[in-house]
């Protein structure tokens, strides 16, 4: 016995059939090209199929075939049957001459015969209906293929381009058109260019504590580009791209580190949480709001930031189980910049890598490389059609390196060499994208001089701007902690006046 | 005798305690390579070795949880928080095991451990790294509660912690961790738990207060000096237990009580004092105790945060319109 092909097609075309609307008959031509099978081969368990009753030809304009029965009163069995010449093992095919019908070949026979029961018993246990559910469980996106390849188990990590720009994995479509991939660029050199003038200006005292983005650009870049406007952003603090991305406005982000609460509001942008000072909180709230898209029947996605440190908290755990269990759309991304503070990711955990632990919740995850613009938009490209379509949460692991002091407070040469800067600053995700730009004849070298100027002087009015904007007033402390203030509230706003009041006219 | 600032006075002590007593380690988030974000744990680890002073992963649940394991097993863990807003996540093993350990083993198990945690604000920092919670302690039974307010205490103090069978959250004023120099014995000292202090006798009015609102109420001092109101100020140094002697003595004496504080006011421990005063001086009291605390808000982002921290001159306001009354 051999299941050939004819069984795998018979069984494609029942679930073609099986999972087309209520009493609509499907044409020959569509089963074959939905299910990629020659017409003629098609006709060969078609014509078997209908024999046996399985299903019945409807004639006419409209016509084409439907299932003779309920899917579920369809057995592979039956379809194996139907279309395959023999459903045995193994046949004694030995002509009357040579007739061996010894005990031991009786034996043996027996064996062949008890598999074929059992086979038959299995096979009988397993619908038409059990084949569809599985079928439409199954992940057919191009993210299922990259999961194989990289799998996180191998340490494999997803690239496109290496350090120098060259592309050096052709075999995957590309998810950014040339056109995408240099305002990609043109966007990460305006964040770093924010970046580094944030950073001054918190030495100038115009800013307080301040974390800077190096080195990152490239992944919330990526998300922010592949983010649409009705999916979720659920900050961490760290991926100031992707914010601006979702809608954020440049002055949000320095009231935000300007010391104001105005600043978590991100004004203009949809379905976007605050920035979460509580390392991996925030995890959990995606999980949530990835349920509540879920129970809306929304088909939109929830992308949700940590970092490596993390990692190590309760609450991630919590929540991607959370997420696998009840199936949420949301796509979980560790941005590992090897460092919480001063702790090295090698103490974080023992795990060979971060996306390893999405096993243990079986959930997919994988490695990518952060600093990879090309790799990062594929894959949370394919990650958001994934999440969108039903199949569950995922988890990415974006390996890239924080060029910069943790916070602006922060002192790394307390705890890393510059050798290992050095080995870190050839992986630079703008100057990766930049070679490659300009290998392409995308980009001019010469045009970042200007570009770089224009984004200084336009960031340099906007602070200006944000730095006139009004003081910050005692209403502002308190009017914001309930929906409906309490009246004993209420009341420590107004002793609180009064000593205002008391202070001026002591001067 | 050395001058040292509080962070310098904590690592002495943490120091002179490792040298002492093999069985305390030292951990948490980035006290081991960089010394802590403070840098109070700095060199420790060099001089001790990393089995004793290292870094663990970011997890403050599992800091603490950790801790209660090795107490139980003869270890003395001082861990750090690196936040006192950070400690969120650990209440689940604060409240439910550290506190109750003892009790629930009927004294089988001790949990000899001290939870250090920079707190208070003023310091213009992100969200959650103002807070004030010793509230939250003070009203869980099972765990005492310090907080020095000078070099000296802080060292005493924590030797002090160390040393105690039961857990200790040992809260330091970050405001003010490099701020006050004093002369500090290099040597081993204690500081008894429980037992406020003195810092200034007076006559017209009794100040109670703690951490870094110490000096700034001196300072609301001076300005009541000079219109001759004299004021008595009471360092609590333990939150919890809470020494009544000292404020139901000063109490009676001045007949005024004003206690100033930086957590929010509700339910705060200036509830305590002013009960403490109502119970066991009420008939000396010429004047109605009153609470200076944090409003009942979250500490606001440093653009706002001149509201909520009291200012010597908020200080002062109180102690005056107590004295008037
Ligand atoms: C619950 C909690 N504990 C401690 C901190 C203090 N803290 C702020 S950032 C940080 C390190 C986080 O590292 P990681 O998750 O790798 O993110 P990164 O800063 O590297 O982006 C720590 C310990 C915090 N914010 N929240
Ligand atoms: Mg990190």
């Amino acid at each position: 016995m051999n299941f050939t092909k004819r069984t795998e097609y018979a069984l494609k075309a029942l679930i073609e059939i099986g999972t087309s609307e209520k009493d609509v008959p499907v044409k020959r031509e569509t089963i074959a090209n939905n299910q990629n099978i020659s017409s003629q081969f098609l006709e060969q368990v078609l014509i078997p199929l209908t024999k046996s009753k399985i299903i019945k030809s409807v004639r006419g304009p409209g016509g084409g075939f439907i299932l003779n029965k309920k899917a579920k009163d369809i057995n592979t069995w039956q379809v194996f049957e139907a279309v395959e010449s023999t459903t045995k093992l193994y046949e004694n095919k030995s002509t009357d001459s040579d007739k061996d019908d010894s005990s031991t070949t009786q034996q043996i026979q027996s064996v062949w015969d008890s598999i074929d029961d059992n086979l038959k018993q299995t096979m009988s246990g397993i619908s038409l209906a059990d084949v569809i559910e599985q079928d439409s469980k199954k992940d057919k996106s191009e993210f299922s293929s990259l999961l194989s390849v990289y799998n996180p188990q191998n340490n494999g990590i997803f690239q496109i381009i290496d350090d120098d720009g060259k592309v050096i994995n052709k075999e995957w479509s590309l998810t950014e058109n040339n056109k995408g991939l240099v305002e990609a660029y043109k966007f990460m050199q305006y964040v770093r260019t924010a970046d580094e003038m944030c950073m001054s200006y918190q030495r100038q005292g115009r800013l307080y504590t301040f974390p800077p983005n190096l080195g990152q650009e490239a992944i919330s870049t990526a998300a922010g580009n592949v983010v649409q406007e009705d999916d979720w952003l659920v900050p961490a603090y760290r991926e100031v791209a992707a914010w601006l991305l979702k809608g954020a406005k440049i002055s949000d982000i320095f009231l935000l580190w300007g010391g104001n609460e105005e600043g978590y509001l991100f004004s203009g942008a949809k379905n976007i949480l605050p920035v979460s000072v509580p390392i991996a909180s925030q995890l959990l709230h995606a999980t949530g709001i990835g349920f509540a898209l879920n129970y809306q029947k929304k088909k939109n996605a929830v992308f949700v930031f940590v970092g490596d440190g993390g990692t190590s908290t309760g609450d991630f755990h919590e929540a991607l189980n959370f997420a696998s269990v009840w199936n949420v759309p949301v796509v979980f991304i560790i941005q590992n910049n090897q460092y919480a503070i001063s702790v090295p990711v090698s103490k974080q955990t023992a795990s060979k890598n971060l996306a390893i632990k999405s096993a243990a919740y079986g959930m997919p995850g994988i490695r990518v490389d952060g600093n990879d613009y090309l790799a990062m938009h594929k894959i949370l490209t394919e990650a958001r059609s994934r999440v969108t379509s039903g199949n569950g949460p995922v988890l990415i692991e974006a390996v890239t390196y924080r060029k910069g002091a943790h916070t602006t407070s922060d002192d790394p040469t307390l705890y890393r060499t510059d050798q290992e800067e050095e080995t870190w600053a050839v992986k630079d995700p703008i100057k990766r994208l930049r070679t490659y730009l300009i290998r392409k004849k995308l980009w001019k070298a010469e045009d970042d001089k200007k570009m770089l100027e224009g984004y200084q002087k336009e960031i340099d009015a906007q602070f200006l701007e944000y730095e006139k904007s009004p003081e910050y007033k005692l209403d502002d402390v308190f009017d914001h902690m309930y929906a409906q203030a309490p009246e004993d509230l209420k009341n420590q706003k107004i002793e609180y006046q009064k000593y205002l009041n008391w202070a001026r006219g002591t001067k | 005798m050395k001058v040292m600032n509080l962070v310098q006075a904590i690592n002495n002590a943490i120091d002179l305690k490792l040298t002492d007593d093999k069985n305390i380690v030292v951990y948490g988030e980035d006290v081991g390579v960089e010394g802590g974000v403070f840098r109070v744990t700095a060199g420790l680890q060099k001089k001790h070795g990393e089995q004793r002073v290292f870094d663990s992963p970011l997890a403050e649940s599992a800091i603490v949880g950790t801790a209660v394991g090795m107490g139980v097993s003869g270890l003395r863990p001082v861990v750090e928080m690196q936040f006192s807003g950070f400690v969120y996540p650990a209440m689940n093993q604060i409240v439910t095991h550290v506190a109750r350990m003892h009790n629930r083993s009927r004294g089988k198990y001790k949990v000899p451990m001290v939870i250090r945690m920079p707190y208070g604000g003023n310091i213009k920092a992100l969200e959650l790294h103002s807070e004030s919670m010793e509230a939250l302690f003070g009203h869980t039974p099972g765990i005492k509660v310090v907080i020095p307010s000078t070099p000296y205490d802080a060292k005493g103090l924590l030797i002090s912690a160390i040393e105690d069978d039961d857990p200790v959250i040992f809260m330091e004023p970050k405001k003010i961790y490099r701020a006050i120099k004093q002369e500090v014995p290099e040597e081993m000292f204690k500081i008894e738990i429980g037992k406020a202090r003195v810092l200034n006798e007076g006559t017209d009015l009794t100040a109670v207060t703690y951490g870094a609102m110490v000096r700034e109420t001196q300072r609301a001092m001076v300005m009541a000096k000079q219109q001759n109101i004299s004021v008595e100020l009471i360092d609590l140094r333990t939150i919890y237990p809470i020494d009544k002697d000292t404020i139901i003595n000063s109490v009676k004496k001045t007949g005024r009580l004003l206690i100033v504080n930086e957590g929010p006011t509700s339910f705060g421990v200036g509830a305590e004092v002013m009960a403490i005063a109502n119970e066991e001086a009420f008939l000396h009291l010429e004047a109605p105790p009153t609470r200076l605390g944090g409003f009942d808000t979250v500490p606001p982002l440093p653009q706002g945060e001149h509201f909520y921290f009291h200012s010597p001159e908020r200080i002062f306001y109180e102690i005056q319109k107590i004295v008037k009354f």
